[in-house]
């Protein structure tokens, strides 16, 4: 398997309406880890209505994009139900924590990078 | 076409099991008893290319395959090939594992289980059929329901299944009396079998196995049935039929779940054999009527007792063969049926791969410096869920170049949080013993953090950060091991007062390196911080490019800065300071110099150093804690537990000689009053130093460790004024 990539884009956690009403810019996509807890990928910059909004360049996490074909052989270690598409999934994929979103044409498998290590190894 | 028994090459035909081609030869799967030939018991059960207790009679004979008996006593060795090596990498299961999700799931194939998946398919159910002869060997049932499979392919197999029907059908009986462990004797149904093989039985004597008494033979061989009118009917073969068949609800015992449910003969009540009077009553753990007999008079009185002090139905068929006649002896006992004992997975032994398939052990992180380290000669070792460098082939060319000159040390693992929000101060002044609202902007602070029981569980830093606008804002160190654990201990208690607090875990986004020694402002200088921080300071700035929060503070005893840095940069920020230190003598160091060093300066590892109920006044680090403060976690328990007398101190021990393995006992006189938990002979000091607790009152001054004599003392036992890392 190739080389997971870097997850570019923002960790913000803020109050949750603030996170509900943020407007991202062109291109960015949130993911929703908590209701206060969110990573805005392809965002560098962003603006929230939460004078205590906490917003860093986010770097812990890469991933793959995979394929129908590629995800298929990874359920066979989920135990969790799928999200739906465009939703995210947070659990242990092959005992690793991980993270899936479900799009039209690939699926995003997303891990912490100190554990990329794990995952490809227990994976493929 | 032969197989190998023992080493022996024997004949077996075409359609043959194992057992089969085993029996034709004259010969038997084990040492003697029943055989059954349909899965039931296991007593055909032998090693089959290197895997025990493998179950001859499902087992087709092919080419080649080799079989070991397992010994007449005891079990086979346990094989552990490649041996293990407890600091590699553990290895995976080679077993692959599939889940699969399922309407309904029919155990078994057979008669009930073929009605029972067509009564579903005409409700317009999707059913799914798995059933040892279909290449699926149903091992276990557990709620939810989930069938766990062995296939035939080798993989194992999870379904998910809505419903489940258990239609397992019936097994013969085995008989119990004396002699019931001889060659030579077969249920009807592998009589069949045999039979049906071509397989010759010689002399057959058939008995019903209510109106037997008992076998007889010599050389471990069946040769005369004797019946209870004293009949002996001499034979090559016995063949025991019976009335009644016991129900195969092994799977059925296992779980209890309203989507399980069992059919047909399964399911069945059936009438339980005459109470056994001797023999054999459990092949599989060789446990007799007497045993039986034994533990119910020692007072094991009920079934489930019965099984657990006798081992009667734990062994290798699950009490598939002694069920009933267990059954039978203890429902004699009591005067009334015994119901079943519980059934356990698996109902089929596994190899430790199969068991293990897709279970893993928890993850070990990787900084981003790893390969760093490993390029460097490190030697890694897993500590607090992360891979870290132990040493690089010499920790005191290390120890020495962090007291003497400049070293590198990777602390991307330390717990790293951003806390703000309207009600932050006062969240961190409850959950910490010391004050933090006095903490200036730029400015650190060493915190402990305890349980409600005024407990140590972790420690760390609290650093106030100068923002723009003057809102509160930190950011708060934990343990490498103890973060994720404080983490959500913090957020527990925040959400539990409802105060209004943001928090952001950035352990996992930001590398440290910890640059350290006394020429480590030198170091930092030549790679851009014209101005390092001052001890306690910290600060946000570039170092060669690259943004960093410099927490300037020492756990070596030396002048320390830890450069907290996004990971993206680790390599390059790590490579650029090695490179500007080399005519300094930088070198990375690892733990184990990290270790000795911080014990020279008596700072305790927690977990390490510290107990489950150790409070600062038992580690002497009452200093960190205002109990005059406003409430905070633990100072109940630290205010009630004040004013009386405590037993337990951990204290400072210095001896001559070499230092005592961590954990030795220590002694006073005839008593142990403690151990040691960590020690060093320290090359600088020019004697052994450690930490170790004393749990008797009076405390001693002089104690006993390694037969040597050791004294207390006070840390830090190196630089006592701590000139050298405020320097």
């Amino acid at each position: 398997m190739r080389a997971p990539e870097l997850l570019h884009g923002l960790r913000v956690v803020a109050k949750p309406v603030a996170l509900d009403a943020a407007v991202l810019p062109d291109g960015a996509t949130m993911l929703r880890i908590a209701p206060d807890d969110a990573i805005v990928a392809g965002a560098a910059t962003l603006t929230l209505d939460d004078p205590y909004a906490i917003i860093e360049p986010e770097y812990a996490f890469v991933h793959w994009r995979l394929t129908s074909e590629e995800f298929d052989d990874v359920t066979h270690h989920i135990e969790w139900p799928l999200p739906e598409p465009g939703q995210l999934g947070q659990g242990l994929i092959a005992g690793v924590p991980a993270k899936i979103m479900i799009a039209t044409d690939h699926v995003l498998l997303i891990v912490s990078a100190g554990l990329a290590h794990e995952l490809l190894e227990r994976l493929w | 076409m032969r197989i190998a028994v023992d080493d022996q090459p024997i004949d077996y035909a075409d359609g043959d099991s194992v057992a089969v081609a085993i029996v034709r030869a004259g010969q038997h799967p084990q040492h003697g008893g029943t055989l059954c030939l349909a899965g039931d018991c296991g007593n055909c059960c032998a090693e089959i290319d290197g895997i025990a207790f493998t179950r001859t009679c499902l087992t087709p004979a092919r080419p080649g395959l080799r079989v070991v008996r397992h010994p007449a006593v005891g079990g086979p060795a346990l094989r552990l090939d490649p041996p293990v090596d407890p600091v590699a990498p553990p290895n995976h299961s080679t077993t692959s594992l599939r889940r699969q999700r399922a309407d309904l799931v029919v155990i078994g194939a057979g008669e009930s289980g073929v009605a029972a998946a067509a009564a579903a398919r005409s409700e317009g159910r999707q059913v799914t059929v798995l059933a040892g002869g279909l290449g699926n060997d149903v091992v276990g049932v557990y709620p939810g329901p989930v069938a766990v499979v062995r296939q035939a392919n080798g993989e194992m197999l999870h379904v998910h299944a809505h419903d489940v029907v258990i239609a397992t059908g019936a097994a013969e009986l085995h008989p119990v009396c004396e002699g019931n462990m001889l060659r030579g004797i077969y249920t009807a149904g592998a009589a069949e079998q045999l039979r049906a093989a071509g397989v010759d039985l010689g002399v057959v004597a058939t008995v019903n196995l209510e109106h037997l008494t008992r076998f007889e033979g010599d050389d471990g061989r069946v040769h005369r049935v004797i019946t209870p009118d004293g009949t002996s009917t001499p034979c090559d073969s016995a063949i025991v039929a019976s009335n009644s068949s016991a129900p195969r609800d092994l799977l059925a015992r296992m779980v209890a779940d309203p989507h399980v449910r069992t059919v047909g003969p399964a399911a069945a009540s059936f009438e339980l054999p005459p109470p056994p009077t001797a023999g054999i009553v459990c092949p599989c753990s060789k446990v007799t009527v007497d045993d039986l007999q034994m533990v119910w008079d020692k007072g094991f009185q009920h079934l489930e007792l019965v099984k657990r002090a006798s081992l009667c139905g734990t062994g290798t068929c699950q009490g598939s063969a002694c069920m009933p006649h267990l059954r039978a002896f203890v429902s004699a006992k009591l005067g009334h049926p015994a119901a079943p004992f519980t059934g356990r997975p698996a109902s089929r032994q596994l190899t430790i791969s199969e068991a293990a398939a897709d279970m893993h052990l928890d993850p070990f992180r990787r900084t981003a410096l790893h390969d760093e380290h490993v390029a460097l000669g490190a030697r890694m070792d897993r500590f607090g869920g992360w891979w870290r460098p132990w040493n690089y082939g010499d920790f005191l060319d290390e120890y020495w170049a962090v007291r003497e000159g400049v070293s590198l040390g990777d602390v991307s693992t330390l717990g790293k949080m951003i806390v703000t929000g309207p009600d932050v101060v006062q969240a961190l002044e409850r959950i910490y013993p010391t004050t933090i609202h006095d903490i200036r902007p730029g400015r650190s602070r060493y915190v402990l953090l305890l349980n409600e029981r005024g407990h140590l569980i972790d420690d760390g830093m609290v650093c106030r950060e100068a923002t723009d606008d003057g809102s509160d804002r930190f950011v708060l160190t934990f343990t490498s091991g103890g973060a994720s654990f404080a983490e959500a201990w913090i957020r527990d208690w925040i959400e539990s007062w409802r105060l209004d607090v943001h928090i952001l875990d950035r352990t996992l986004a930001l590398g440290a390196i910890n640059v350290t020694g006394p020429l480590a402002s030198e170091l930092l200088q030549r790679v851009g911080l014209a101005e390092p921080p001052r001890f306690l300071q910290h600060v946000h700035t570039d170092i060669s490019g690259i943004p960093c929060h410099v927490l300037r503070l020492s756990f070596t005893g030396e002048a320390s800065f830890e450069l907290h840095h996004p990971r993206t940069h680790s390599v390059e920020l790590w490579q650029q300071l090695m490179a500007a230190g080399r005519d300094l003598g930088v070198k990375p160091h690892g733990l184990q110099a990290l270790f000795a060093l911080r014990l020279e300066k008596g700072h305790v590892i927690v977990g390490m150093d510290t107990e489950m109920d150790s409070t600062p006044r038992r580690l002497n680090m009452d200093w960190a804690v205002k109990l005059d403060k406003a409430d905070f976690i633990g100072r109940t328990a630290l205010l009630r537990t004040a004013s009386l007398e405590d037993h337990r101190r951990l204290f400072g021990l210095t001896m001559q000689g070499p230092a005592p393995t961590e954990g030795a006992p220590i002694w006073v006189g005839d008593d142990i009053v403690g151990h040691v938990t960590s020690s060093f002979h320290s090359p600088g000091l020019g004697h052994a130093v450690m930490l170790g607790w004393q749990k008797h009152t009076p405390f001693a001054d002089t104690v006993t460790i390694d037969g040597r004599q050791a004294h207390v003392a006070h840390p830090p036992f190196y630089d006592p004024q701590g000139a050298r890392a405020r320097a």
